[in-house]
C-alpha cells in the first residue's frame, strides 16, 4: 500500500508542472520549441529521478516486511508447544512457504501480511460498546366499515386493539441489545403507542439471558413474549399481515407477554431441532388483560411448557411444528385476581377460576434450492384449543335480582385456527392470503333468562366469526416496506360485515436485523 | 398431564444417550460457506466431522435462520464464518438459538477467517442509501487463492487448540496443504498471466479480491448498488459507457440470477463468464483447487 500511494503521489507530483506551466511558454512565440525542449529534458529527468527514488524506497519497503514476516515467525516457533519432530518441520515448509509467497509478484500486497497470530485483537479501547439499537416505524391508513372501538362479538378475552380508522402511527419500537458479559446477554424494547390523540410508553420486552449454560440449557429472565405457539413471540414488524389472527385475540387478547422466567433446552441432535421449554410468570400481563392483578403477589399464577421440533427437506424445504400448553388461574375469593366481561349493557361479571390452552403449529418454507432472494413460498397455520372453567359473579349494583349471577358455575370450550400462505414471486414483492376463524363454544353464564344482556357482547355464546384477508407488499430493501391489505370479516356481530382497506409502511433503522424462522 | 410425564421421561433418556454417545466424537466443524468447509475438511481429515450450512446456490447474505441450522450449532464445536457481516443477517440468531456457550464470539469456538486478512473495499464512511455495503470491507476474500494460506493457519491452530490430542496430525495436514497450495498458486500465476490488465465488469461487485490477485482491471459493476438489480435504463447507461470503456467480458456468479449480464452480453457482443464463486458453483467444482481451476478456465476462455 505505502509504495503504491508512494508512486502515486510522484505521478501527480510530475504532473502538476507539466499541467499549469505549458500554456505559461506556449503564449511566448519565438523560442517555443527550445523551451519546451528544456522542458521536456528537465521532466525527463525529474521522472527518472522520481523512479530511481520509488525504486530505492520499494526495495526498503520489502526488506522491512521480509525481515518483520522473519521476526514474526521466529516469535510463532518460540510460542509454539513442543510437539515432537513433526510440527518443526512443519514450521519449516511454513516459512518456505511465507518466502514463496513474498515471491509472488501481486498487484496487492500478500495478505498473509495480516494478523498472523491465531487470537487478533478483539475490541480494544479503540471500539465503541454497540448497544445494537435498532427503530422501527410503522404508519398505517385504514378505511373499515365497522368502527375497531367497539369489541368483537364472542371473542374473549378481547384484548389487543384494531387498527384505528384514517391515518394512524402504529408501534414506534425502540430496540437495545447486546451481549452483557461473556455469561449473559440482554435486550429492552420500548414502544410507543399511539392512544387517541396522546402518546403512551410501553414496555415490550426487558429480559437478560444466559449465555454460558452448559448441555445445551438456557435461562430467560424479565419481561418477554412467550415462546409458546409461533406468531406469539414474533415482533409487528415481523408479522406478515397488518393484524393478528382473530385466535390470539380470543384467546391471549393479543400476545401472551409475561413477567417470569424461562427454561429451554435443545437436544444435541444430528439434523433434526428438538427443542423442550418452560416458562412460570406472574400472570399479569397476559391472558389478555383479564388476569391483569396478579401484580404484587407472592404466588406466580401462569405456567407453559412448549416443545418443538423442525428440520430439512432437501436443499429448498424446510419445516418447523410445535405443540404448546398454557394454564393460568385466577386464584379464589380475592377480588384482585379476577377478570372481568362487559355484556352488552355496559355492565361487568368477573370471571374466576382456571384458563387452559393448548396449541399446535405449523410452518413450512419453501425456497428455490435454498435461495430465498428471488422466490420463496411460506406456509404457516396454527390452532387452539382453550378452555376456561370457573365461576362468573356479576360486578355491578343488581337493580334487576334476576340478572344477577353470584358464583354460578361455568365452563366454556373454545377453539380457533388461522392458516396463511405468503408468496413472494419476484425479488421485492409477496402477495399472501389468510383464513382464520374462532368457534366460542356455548355458554349462558348463568343468564339464560336474560339472553339479550349477552347478544353482541364479548362473552356472547355460539357466534363463531371468521375472516378473509389478502395483502400485497413491496421491499426494497430488508429495512422498508409498504403493504397493502384488504380483509372482510365478521367479528363484530350477526349480520355485521366489516370491509377493511389497510395501507401500511414499515421502515427500520439501526443495527442489521436478523429473524427467527 | 400423563402426556407431559412421558414427553419429559422421553426427553431425559434421549439427551443421556446422546451425551454419552458424544464423549468420543469427532471435532465437529460448522462452517456457514462451502469454501470454508473443504478447508476444514483439507486441514482436519479424518479428526473432523464438517457441515456446511450453505451451498454454492445460496445467497450467503440471505439464509434464513432455520431450524436444522440451529440443531447444527447446537452441537458444533467449532464454528467457521467468514465475518465482516457476510453472515450477519442469520448467524448471530443461530449462535443465540443453539444454547451452545461454546460457539458464541469470542470464544474458541467461534472464528470469523476475515480478521486474518487484508480487507479491501473498507468504505470510510456507511450509509443505508449505499446498499448491501459492509462496514468491514468486502466479505468474499476468497476470489483470492492466496487468502486461503493464513486462513488455513488460523483454522489449523484453532483445531488444536480445541482438540489438542491431535496437535501433530493437525500440524502435518497443515504443511501439506500449505506446500500442495503454494504449487497450486504459482501454476495459477502462471496460467492467468494473460488476464493481467484485462477490462471486466461485474454483475456484483463481488470480486476485488480477485482483481488484486490476477491483476484484472474492473471497469464497472451493473448493480448500481450491492445487491440491488439494475433498471433497464441503468443497464442502457452502461451499454453507453462500454463503447467507450470497450470491456472484454462480463462476470457473474454462480448463486445469483444473471438476467442482467445475460443482457449486457448480448448487446455489448462481449462473453459472458460465469463463476462458481465458492466450491460447488458448478459441476466441476468439487474441492478448493477445482474451484481456481476452473476460475481461471472460465476467465481466459472469455478472452477469446
Amino acid at each position: 500500500m505505502s509504495c503504491l500511494s508512494t508512486r502515486a503521489i510522484a505521478g501527480a507530483l510530475c504532473l502538476i508542472p507539466a499541467v499549469f506551466s505549458a500554456p505559461l511558454y506556449a503564449q511566448e512565440a519565438p523560442d517555443v520549441q527550445t523551451q519546451l525542449t528544456q522542458i521536456q529534458a528537465s521532466l525527463q529527468q525529474m521522472r527518472s529521478d522520481y523512479e530511481r527514488r520509488i525504486s530505492t524506497l520499494e526495495s526498503q519497503v520489502n526488506q522491512l516486511q521480509r525481515e518483520n514476516a522473519q521476526l514474526s515467525s521466529k516469535k510463532q516457533t518460540t510460542a509454539a508447544p513442543p510437539a515432537g519432530k513433526t510440527p518443526s518441520k512443519a514450521e519449516q515448509r511454513i516459512a518456505k512457504a511465507e518466502s514463496i509467497e513474498d515471491a509472488i509478484t501481486a498487484v496487492a500486497p500478500p495478505p498473509a501480511a495480516a494478523a498472523p497470530t491465531p487470537f487478533p485483537n478483539l475490541g480494544g479501547k479503540d471500539r465503541t460498546i454497540d448497544l445494537g439499537a435498532e427503530l422501527f416505524l410503522d404508519a398505517k391508513y385504514s378505511s373499515q366499515s365497522q368502527n375497531p372501538e367497539n369489541p368483537y362479538s364472542g371473542v374473549l378475552p378481547n384484548g389487543a386493539e384494531g387498527v384505528p380508522r384514517g391515518f394512524s402511527i402504529g408501534e414506534t419500537e425502540l430496540v437495545f441489545k447486546g451481549a452483557v458479559d461473556n455469561l449473559f446477554r440482554g435486550e429492552a424494547r420500548f414502544v410507543l403507542e399511539q392512544e387517541g390523540n396522546s402518546t403512551s410508553i410501553k414496555t415490550e420486552e426487558v429480559f437478560a439471558e444466559t449465555l454460558g449454560l452448559p448441555w445445551g440449557t438456557k435461562v430467560k429472565a424479565g419481561k418477554y413474549w412467550s415462546s409458546v405457539g409461533y406468531l406469539n413471540d414474533k415482533h409487528p414488524h415481523e408479522w406478515d399481515f397488518v393484524d393478528l389472527p382473530l385466535v390470539y385475540k380470543q384467546v391471549f387478547g393479543g400476545q401472551l407477554n409475561e413477567t417470569g422466567a424461562q427454561l429451554s433446552w435443545i437436544a444435541p441432535t444430528d439434523n433434526m431441532l428438538f427443542k423442550l421449554g418452560g416458562e412460570i410468570a406472574q400472570g399479569s400481563n397476559g391472558y389478555g388483560q383479564s388476569f391483569n392483578s396478579n401484580f404484587n403477589q407472592n404466588k406466580p399464577r401462569l405456567g407453559t411448557l412448549f416443545a418443538k421440533t423442525g428440520g430439512d427437506i432437501g436443499d429448498s424445504h424446510s419445516w418447523q411444528g410445535g405443540v404448546s400448553w398454557v394454564r393460568s388461574t385466577t386464584g379464589s375469593g380475592t377480588a384482585a385476581n379476577q377478570a372481568s366481561y362487559t355484556l352488552s349493557n355496559n355492565n361487568d361479571v368477573n370471571f374466576s377460576g382456571g384458563n387452559t390452552t393448548w396449541i399446535a403449529d405449523f410452518v413450512y418454507r419453501w425456497a428455490p434450492f435454498g435461495n430465498p432472494t428471488a422466490q420463496n413460498l411460506k406456509l404457516q397455520s396454527e390452532m387452539f384449543w382453550n378452555k376456561q372453567s370457573g365461576s362468573m359473579t356479576s360486578n355491578f349494583d343488581c337493580t334487576e335480582a334476576e340478572q344477577c349471577i353470584q358464583g354460578s358455575n361455568f365452563a366454556q370450550n373454545q377453539q380457533g385456527f388461522y392458516t396463511q400462505g405468503i408468496y413472494q414471486f419476484i425479488p421485492k414483492w409477496r402477495a399472501g392470503y389468510r383464513y382464520d376463524r374462532v368457534f366460542n363454544g356455548t355458554n349462558s353464564y348463568g343468564l339464560s333468562a336474560y339472553p339479550d344482556v349477552l347478544a353482541n357482547s364479548q362473552v356472547q355464546s355460539g357466534w363463531d366469526p371468521y375472516r378473509n384477508t389478502i395483502m400485497m407488499d413491496w421491499a426494497n430493501s430488508e429495512y422498508s416496506l409498504i403493504r397493502l391489505q384488504l380483509a372482510r370479516d365478521n367479528a363484530y356481530g350477526p349480520g355485521l360485515y366489516n370491509n377493511a382497506i389497510y395501507l401500511q409502511y414499515i421502515m427500520s433503522l439501526g443495527a442489521h436485523g436478523s429473524h427467527k424462522y | 398431564m400423563k402426556l407431559l410425564k412421558t414427553l419429559s421421561l422421553l426427553a431425559a433418556s434421549l439427551m443421556l444417550s446422546l451425551t454419552t454417545s458424544l464423549a468420543h466424537a469427532d471435532l465437529k466443524i460448522f462452517a456457514t460457506v462451502p469454501e470454508w468447509g473443504a478447508l476444514a475438511e483439507a486441514l482436519g481429515g479424518n479428526k473432523v466431522q464438517v457441515y456446511t450450512a450453505t451451498t454454492a446456490l445460496q445467497d450467503p447474505h440471505r439464509i434464513q435462520a432455520r431450524p436444522s441450522l440451529i440443531a447444527k450449532a447446537r452441537t458444533a464445536n467449532l464454528v467457521i464464518a467468514t465475518g465482516a457481516g457476510l453472515e450477519v443477517g442469520w448467524l448471530p440468531t443461530v449462535q443465540r438459538e443453539a444454547n451452545n456457550a461454546g460457539i458464541m464470539p469470542n470464544q474458541p469456538g467461534f472464528l470469523e477467517v476475515a480478521r486474518y486478512v487484508r480487507m479491501l473495499d473498507v468504505p470510510a464512511v456507511v450509509d443505508r442509501t449505499m446498499g448491501d455495503v459492509h462496514a468491514e470491507g468486502n466479505p468474499h476474500i476468497q476470489t483470492d487463492p492466496r487468502n486461503l494460506l493464513p486462513i488455513a493457519r488460523a483454522i489449523s491452530a484453532r483445531m488444536v487448540q480445541l482438540d489438542p490430542e491431535n496437535t501433530a496430525y493437525y500440524q502435518t495436514q497443515l504443511a501439506q496443504f500449505d506446500q500442495g497450495w503454494q504449487a497450486n498458486l504459482q501454476r495459477w500465476q502462471k496460467q492467468a498471466a494473460p488476464l493481467r490488465g484485462v477490462k471486466v465488469w461485474y454483475q456484483h461487485d463481488g470480486y476485488p479480491y480477485m482483481n488484486a490477485w490476477l491483476g484484472l482491471n474492473q471497469v464497472g459493476v451493473l448493480e448500481p448498488r450491492p445487491g440491488v438489480e439494475p433498471s433497464s435504463r441503468q443497464l442502457a447507461d452502461i451499454l453507453q459507457r462500454q463503447q467507450a470503456l470497450q470491456g472484454r467480458m462480463v462476470v457473474a456468479s454462480a448463486y445469483m440470477n444473471d438476467a442482467s449480464s445475460k443482457w449486457f452480453s448480448e448487446k455489448a457482443n462481449i462473453p459472458e463468464v460465469v463463476l462458481p464463486f465458492t466450491v460447488g458453483g458448478n459441476e466441476q467444482v468439487k474441492n478448493l483447487t477445482a474451484l481456481y481451476d476452473d476460475t481461471v478456465q472460465r476467465l481466459l476462455g472469455g478472452l477469446k
